[in-house]
This record gives C-alpha cells, structure tokens and sequence, in this order.
C-alpha cells in the first residue's frame, strides 16, 4: 500500500481546531438532562398507564384497554467491540419514527386517554411536500431543534416540553435534503406555554459570540399561533417553524433559507394536519 | 457523568486519528470532524463505562461513522461553530495526494472502503476489522484485495498485494 498517501492524509487533518474539552463535557451535561428528561417523562406515563389500565380492568369488558407503555430513551449497551448493528445513541427524545406516543399524565384538566396519541394523520404527508421526497424510516439524530441552538446563549434555557404528554416524529428526505417533523401532545395550557418559552428564548438570548443571534422571522402563519424562528450562529443561519393547534405544537426543522412566505405554506399545511389530531378544531 | 478521569487526556490523543478515518470513510472533512465531535460527547456521557473498554477508540469511531451513515450530517450539530469558525491559519487546502485518496475511496463499494480505512489508517488487523464489522475473515481479506486493486487502478500506482497487518 502506498503509505505515504495515507501519511499526506494524516498530515492534512493534523491542524484543525476542535471543541475545548469544557465544552464537550457541556454538551455532554446538555444531552444527559434532556435524555432524563424523556426518561422521566416516559416514567411518569408508564405510571399513568398502569392507573388507566386498572381503571379500564375495574370497569369491565367494554372499558378502554390501556395503551401500551412509552418506550422512552433506551440507553444505548455499547460492546467493547463496537459492531455494525450497535445503536449509538438515540435521539435526545428517544422518540423512534413512527412510535406510537405516550399516554397521558392524570391531571385533571389533561387530556383523555382515548385522545392522547398523536395519530399518524396529524403528521405531515408526502403529500404535503415537493416532490422529490420520501418518507424515511429513520430516527432523527443530532441536535436538530431549536433548542439545540439556545446552548449559545449565556442565559439558561427553560425546557419547551411544558407537561408534555406525547410526542411523535417523522422525516422525509429528498436526494439533497431532509425534513424533521416533530409533534407534542401537552396536557392543559403547556401547548400554549411552549410557545411563549419560544418567544421567550428568543427575546431573551444573551448570545456568546456577538454576531450570533436568534430572532423571531414571522407570527401568524397558520394555526392558533405559529413562529418562523432563525438563528445566525457563526453566520451560518437556520430555520424553524413552530405551529400550535390546540394542545399540539409542531416543529419543523426548515431550509435555512425558508421566507416567510414559504413558511406560510407550510404552516398551513401543518394546521390543517394537527387538527386531524386534536379536538381544538 | 462528572468523574471523567482520562476523558481529556482521550479526547485529546484520539481525535485526530477517529477524524481522519470518518474523513477517509466519508470524503468530506467538515462532516467527519461535526460527526467525531458529537461521538467524543456521547463518550463523554458515558465514560464511566467506555473508559474501561479494551478501546474506547474503536467505540467513538464506530460511532461517529453510524452518525456519518444516517445522514446526522444533514443536521446542524452545535460544535459544527468551531469548524465554522473560519479558516484556521495553520489549516492550509488537501494535498493533492489527500484529494486523490479520498475521491478513489468514495469510488469503492462500502465494505471495501471500510476495510481499506480500517486497516491503513486506523492500523486493524483482519481478525479485528472481522470483529468490528461481523464479517469473516476470509471475506475481509477479499474486500482489501479488492480494495486495494481498485485503488492502484484509480490512483496509477502500483499496490502490495499482502496484508501488512493481518
């Protein structure tokens, strides 16, 4: 093998500039709380689960049966010989493509269990979407929300998920691009209450690096209430769209491009959507 | 996951070798170096455990590569700021040679390219490629053959035919 073609390879990655390890032991601690998070989230519905489910038992055969348990954030059994077929880590949500969502938590003013889960039909359809793209059966992965963006901003960010209940994704890619659609269930005003921490973030973001900044694009989109979010981080720029319907909240990862006007169409889309998943409409 | 005895020291010596190899198994440096970023904060999370592994290394190479494989480079990733960050001084373009490489592997079929990277750049031996990737041995030592023919074709060289390492 001609060595020195692999040396020159070497000697070309020798010299870039990487994270401090402080800020990988951040973003360490960043992804642990949201992972318990969702663990504790998972926990709290398996509990409401097994309550409904003795309720359905206790109420005879013509009860609802119960819904099956969230599968929360499996963590990942690395080998120490990692393989193929090891899974890395699971999204911060650990929420798979397509998993059937959480039950609810047994407030009094959450929702009902029969109207919980979101349904596949709340959810954006290829249809919806140029052509060119495909459903695709995967997990997102990385840190594609908006709140990802918030670690570059000193101020500590408040968690969105506000007595979230359920959630569900779905992404579609296209030969050169991909869309991250992920919808929340939350119980009383958290939908409405998300929003505002959206808002909030944004007004609020004392951001590291002077040029960096995060901004709210457009409002009124679509919806009973709908956000275009951008963020400037090292110039680099990025979209998101937020749509709320009731007791759901969509987030869209866009193209980093999106106008408002785009944004709009989407909107709608997306409202027209989640009404098919909630009693708000 | 505050006690991370031997994290730093870690990152610090194996970073530039798991980058090179998720370069060489992708062909685009600023989504390999995005990709081992996010697998050193996934280690980190779990480096009570992963620290006591035979190598921790082969650990965050493998995941960074399965991060690389399902298309996590599409998404933003927060440390991608530091390569964004402009062009360091002491970065200069690919050698010519670098460009030549990494263009043939991207011509090679998966498993083949894999097996070339993992041997030549992250020093495997058959046995351990085998392991790592659950192929047999047999069938490794195919994919370098071939691998390696392809690659002298490619880059008009002429190609040891033995496996160094196996």
């Amino acid at each position: 093998m001609p060595d020195q073609l692999f040396t020159d390879l070497y000697r070309d990655t020798e010299n870039l500039t990487w994270a401090p390890t402080d800020q990988v032991r951040r973003r360490g601690r960043q992804r642990t709380r949201r992972t318990r998070m969702a663990a504790g989230l998972a926990s709290i519905v398996a509990v409401a689960v097994v309550a409904t489910g003795a309720v359905a038992l206790a109420g005879g055969p013509d009860a609802t049966p119960p819904f099956p348990p969230a599968t929360g954030s499996p963590t990942p059994t690395p080998s120490s010989t990692p393989s193929r077929a090891a899974d890395p880590t699971p999204s911060s949500s650990g929420s798979p493509t397509g998993r059937a969502p959480s039950s609810p938590s047994a407030g009094t003013d959450g929702p009902s269990a029969s109207s919980v889960t979101i349904p596949a039909a709340a959810m954006l359809q290829l249809a919806d979407l140029p052509k060119g793209f495909t459903s695709a059966d995967t997990t997102p992965d990385g840190d594609w929300t908006f709140a990802s963006v918030t670690i570059f901003c000193r101020n500590q960010s408040a968690s969105l998920a506000v007595r979230q209940v359920a959630d569900r994704d779905r992404v579609f890619e296209s030969p050169t691009d991909s869309m991250i659609q992920r919808v929340t269930r939350h119980a009383g005003s958290g939908a409405a209450s998300s929003m505002d921490r959206v808002r909030e973030q944004v007004a609020d973001c004392d951001p590291h690096r002077p040029d960096d900044s995060l901004s709210i694009l457009a409002e009124g989109l679509g919806g009973d209430e709908s956000l275009l979010v951008g963020s400037l981080i090292e110039g680099k720029p990025s979209r998101w769209l937020l749509v709320r319907q009731g007791d759901l909240v969509a987030q869209l990862r866009m193209d980093s491009a999106t106008t408002p006007a785009e944004a709009r169409g989407y909107a709608r889309k997306v409202a027209d959507r989640l009404c098919r998943g909630t009693d708000a409409c | 996951m505050e006690s991370d005895e031997g994290f730093e020291e870690f990152y610090r010596t194996t970073r530039h070798r798991v980058v090179t190899v998720l370069y060489a198994l992708g062909g685009d440096l600023a989504e390999a170096q995005d990709a081992a970023q996010e697998a050193y904060v996934r280690a980190w999370q779990r480096w009570e455990r992963i620290s006591g592994y035979g190598d921790p290394e082969a650990w965050v190479r493998t995941v960074g590569h399965r991060l690389l494989i399902n298309r996590w480079r599409k998404i933003r990733n927060g440390f991608a700021a530091y390569r964004r960050h402009g062009p360091d001084p002491a970065v200069g373009p690919p050698s010519e040679n670098t460009v030549a490489l990494v263009t043939a592997l991207r011509r090679l079929p998966d498993e083949q390219r894999e097996a070339i990277v993992l041997h030549h750049l992250a020093d495997l031996s058959v046995a351990e490629i085998a392991a790592q990737t659950g192929a047999p041995t047999g069938t490794v030592k195919a994919r370098l053959a071939r691998g390696r023919k392809s690659l002298a074709t490619m880059l008009d060289t002429a190609l040891p035919e033995e496996v160094t390492h196996a």
